[in-house]
């Protein structure tokens, strides 16, 4: 959780997050000032995600990330000459003009490297681009350590992201609308409206419980009918910026989950096999690639080849 | 550093061809920016007219605070390069409703993109975009919400189809004699800056209104002669000029607006009757206030005492008279501005001040700000969903997949169907637009003898109908002109009431305005007094009005059988995004409350509502609306 020390904010940062403010208030902003986020992996996402936090104030960022940076990548936080270097140290100078205030850390090891000591450092953890096992084991150590979790990923337009945040306690402000006459020189109706606040609370899943669901269960099954029509297409490019605003939905859901997972372990698959992700110029051969996979894993799953449509590949 | 590959289809051929313009540098321009270089668009041109301020910082992400003060269109033009230094962009700190960016300019594009934050560009934008028969994508944002939609000539609603819900105004009587909120307070004490500093304005008159209808009775007519009697005669003195006779002492200030000026509001008895009375306060007894407030906050939240409403008011006027002293010729006034710190500090003064005299909750100098500058809250990452979305509908009009486009709601939360996105099909032309329709219409009504024609060019036609430079033609037969946009031709025009012309109930006007390719005609109602004591009113569905008689029942009007003073002006203050002058744009009747919101019609993409039909359904939306 949060730190519970006394946080203040200087006049320079209430000018600068005046905007914010007034959004979420200025507890909000003091959480946020308090807040050391840790992102794993600086591509396309990453960088946007980068961005966001950086911008909106909070204490410090840890940019973790092994890779070299690339030309033609997404990440617009790498200037040109800096491609050859690592990805964080490529990305850091972009990233803290963005916020002065915002401690950004590179760190440029493989995150498999790292044990629960250096996760438990933290108070949010937010990772791009994991391999299914990693997202399962620094999921577990997060929930150990009761740190918010966040892990998700682009391909070409669509996208996914996985949350767990535990049992996670949220207000809501409801309107209620009253209309009041007032005394005006005519006869005006104002409308000031209640807001009461409800208090919620919503209890997350781990990673590993939504691959351990049975697919095969009439739930799952209608849960798979309703949204395959969402599923992401593949086309073969790396628009992380744009792609981001389309990452999907809180997994808060077992069944959902466990749908989600499963499909787009097909396409992690056809990563950590081939090494890269599918591409236009195979076209053909990855298609066919794909469309094996989806049947090994629907055969896995005692399910029907028919549920995915090889048409999602195109 | 990107060059990235879109898809290796026609629409990554597409994109490298296309030219687009982007209206706008702010909070969505600049991620629309970067998203265009990103994406493989080679052709930018981008447009505002703005510069940087520290407050702009959270989201912009393509400025710094070494930019502060430079052009936006500038600086976001060399950041994005740095994210792909082989595209081509050209920046333009310009207003894009100049002259110079007529039909032809626009024509040269593939897609528009507006990133905008007020109706009067986005109302001009859609109009040449619809006279060069180009595509737009409409964008808007507000805290966590926002909204995407396509616009095409012919193939969906333009922009104007839509009746925007009215702005909100308060009546002079309000203002000026019995505020009963903080925001009426606010807007005196904008309207007092004004009077003092700024452009005088006479529909923002800041003394007690004796011709409040509330007040007319016996003590009314009381006070009218002890003024008289006192002043030996009636005549106004501008508040400016009063103010410079005693070089606007302070002390004298404060005696008359909050002293003064409430006892003679005091003696008008009949306003009271129902209300709290305002209590005076005296130059030499500000009370004191012991302060019960949280600590923590920052320091523009504390609550100010009366106390120190008049330090600051002390201080802020003393920087403001010597700034006016400063200028030199044709500006002599200054411009109110909420980033100025004596502006702001003056009208929270001011208007706490006021506040106290009427025992209404005072406000930190924070809320004043927010509620005298209009500001909406914003984000980055608002901006960044729309921005991501704005490119996706542009994908779709580059394909050639028209029907694909939708209009989009980013929700705070899932809505009904469980969606944060929300699509939902692009409406068909409201075949009644007062834009885009084959013949253009719409009705106004006001009163012909007291309406110049100076004010029907600035506030109706301009200001309300978003018009930049309208040519008007009375329909009499005799081809009367009434407005010419060439500079000189009709001056002498301006300053007759329109009933000169002949303008009379039903009288109808040509309008055109050349450089929006936008003719439209004007049926004219004679109305002596309208609700609320508004200066006009602008109907968008003529067939829906009420015939004269049956309108004239709301609030109380002045007896036309006394002799009565001139009707009170009233006071319009725009608590909207913009500052667009209060109109209200009906589909129903001239009686319809016009603050009640316009329910706005949307249909889910699962809803099979009637596309194209004349009579469109209206019914509650299931997404949380922000109004564009």
């Amino acid at each position: 959780m949060v730190a519970k020390e006394e946080v203040t904010i200087s006049e320079a940062e209430a000018a600068l997050y005046d905007r914010q403010i007034r959004l979420w208030g200025l507890e909000a902003q003091k959480r946020l000032r308090a807040a050391r986020v840790l992102l794993i992996g600086l591509g396309g996402l990453g960088a946007e995600i980068a961005k966001n936090l950086t911008l909106s104030g909070i204490k410090s960022l840890t940019l973790l990330d092994h890779s070299v940076a690339v030309a033609n990548s997404a990440n617009f936080l790498i200037p040109l000459e800096n491609v050859g270097k690592n990805v964080v140290e490529a990305s850091l100078e972009r990233v803290q003009r963005l916020n002065p205030m915002v401690d950004i850390l590179t760190d440029t090891e493989n995150v498999t490297a790292k044990n629960e000591d250096f996760f438990s450092g933290f108070d949010v953890v937010c990772a791009t681009r994991l391999p299914v096992e990693e997202s399962i084991r620094i999921n577990a150590i997060c929930r150990k350590h009761s740190i918010p979790f966040y892990s998700g990923d682009v391909f070409g337009f669509g996208g996914f992201f996985f949350v767990d945040l535990l049992e996670h306690e949220y207000s809501e402000e409801v309107t209620v609308p009253a209309a009041t006459l007032k005394d005006g020189c005519t006869a005006k109706k104002s409308d000031p409206s209640e807001t009461k606040t409800v208090k919620h609370t919503l209890n997350y899943i781990p990673l590993q419980a939504a691959f351990e669901a049975d697919p095969s269960s009439q739930l799952n099954k209608r849960s798979w009918q309703r949204i395959k029509s969402h599923f992401i297409t593949m086309k073969s490019t790396d628009l992380g910026s744009t792609t981001v605003a389309f990452v999907s939905l809180a997994l808060a859901s077992l069944a959902l989950a466990s749908l989600y997972v499963d499909l787009t372990t097909g396409l992690l698959m056809f990563r950590s096999q081939m090494k890269r992700d599918p591409e236009a110029a195979n076209r053909q051969s990855d298609i066919a690639k794909l469309c094996e996979i989806r049947d090994h894993i629907l055969h896995e799953m005692k399910l029907d080849n028919q549920m995915v449509d090889s048409g999602i590949f195109e | 550093m990107a060059d990235v590959n879109v898809a290796p289809s026609l629409l990554d051929d597409s994109i490298r061809k296309s030219k687009i313009l982007v209206v706008g540098a702010g909070g969505i321009g600049c991620e629309l920016l970067k998203n265009l270089v990103l994406s493989g668009f080679n052709d930018i041109l981008v447009i505002d007219l703005d510069t940087i301020d520290v407050s702009n910082l959270n989201r912009q992400f393509l400025f710094q605070k070494e930019h502060v003060g430079k052009s936006k269109a500038v600086i976001a033009r060399e950041s994005a390069l740095g994210f792909n230094p082989n595209v081509t962009i050209v920046a333009k700190h310009d207003s894009v409703m100049n002259s110079e960016y007529n039909v032809t300019f626009f024509k040269q594009f593939t897609v528009v993109m507006n990133a905008l934050d007020n109706r009067a560009a986005r109302s001009h934008v859609n109009r040449m975009c619809l006279a060069a028969n180009v595509p737009l994508i409409e964008s808007g944002t507000a805290g966590y919400l926002g909204q995407v939609t396509a616009i095409r000539k012919g193939l969906s609603e333009c922009y104007d189809c839509n009746p925007k819900a009215g702005q909100k105004s308060f009546p002079g009587c309000t203002i000026r004699n019995t505020p009963s909120e903080p925001i009426h307070c606010i807007v005196w004490a904008k309207h007092l800056f004004n009077q003092l500093f700024g452009e005088a304005d006479p529909d923002e008159d800041v003394s007690p209104d004796t011709a409040d209808p509330e007040a007319a009775g016996d003590a009314g007519s009381v006070a009218l002669q002890n003024q008289a009697s006192e002043a030996g005669n009636v005549t106004r003195v501008s508040t400016r000029a009063w103010a410079q006779q005693s070089e606007y002492d302070p002390s004298k200030l404060f005696g008359k607006f909050f002293c003064d000026d409430i006892k003679y509001l005091l003696s008008m008895d009949k306003l009271w009757t129902k209300r709290t009375p305002p209590t005076p306060l005296s130059w030499d007894n500000i009370p004191e206030e012991i302060s019960d407030q949280q600590g923590g906050l920052i320091k523009d939240q504390k609550v100010w005492s009366p106390a120190e409403c008049v330090q600051a008011m002390v201080s802020s006027i003393k920087i403001l008279y010597q700034r006016s002293k400063e200028l030199n010729g044709e500006e002599s006034f200054l411009v109110w501005d909420k980033d100025d710190e004596a502006s702001m500090d003056f009208v929270t003064a001011c208007s706490n001040l006021r506040s106290h005299v009427f025992s209404i909750p005072k406000k930190s100098r924070f809320d004043v700000k927010a509620m005298a500058g209009n500001i909406i809250p914003a984000i980055a990452t608002t901006n960044a969903v729309i921005a991501g979305l704005i490119v996706f509908e542009a994908f779709k009009i580059l394909e050639g997949k028209w029907e694909e486009c939708r209009h989009v709601y980013l929700n705070s939360k899932p809505n009904a169907l469980n969606k944060v996105i929300a699509p939902s099909s692009l409406d068909s032309a409201n075949p009644k637009c007062y834009v885009c329709s084959p013949h253009p219409e719409v009705t106004v009504l006001l009163n012909v003898s007291q309406m110049t024609v100076q004010s029907f060019e600035d506030k109706v036609l301009r200001g309300a109908l978003h018009m930049i430079s309208p040519d008007v033609m009375v329909d009499d037969g005799k081809g009367t002109v009434l407005i010419s946009s060439e500079e000189g031709e009709t001056t002498e025009n301006m300053s007759k009431s329109l009933s000169d012309f002949n303008i009379s109930d039903g009288t109808r006007l040509r309008c055109e305005d050349f450089h929006q390719e936008y003719d439209l005609n004007i049926t004219i109602i004679d109305r002596e007094h309208l609700e609320e004591n508004r200066e006009f009113t602008v109907i968008a569905d003529p067939s829906q009005l009420q015939p004269k008689a049956a309108v004239e029942s709301s609030g109380p009007q002045p007896s036309t059988s006394s002799s009565k003073p001139a009707p009170s002006t009233r006071a319009t203050e725009s608590v909207e995004i913009d500052e667009d002058l209060d109109v209200i744009f009906q589909k129903g009747t001239a009686n319809d409350d016009h603050q009640q919101e316009p329910s706005i019609r949307k249909r889910s993409i699962s809803g099979q509502a009637d596309i194209g039909s004349a009579s469109k359904k209206l019914r509650l939306s299931e997404n949380d609306i922000i109004e564009l």
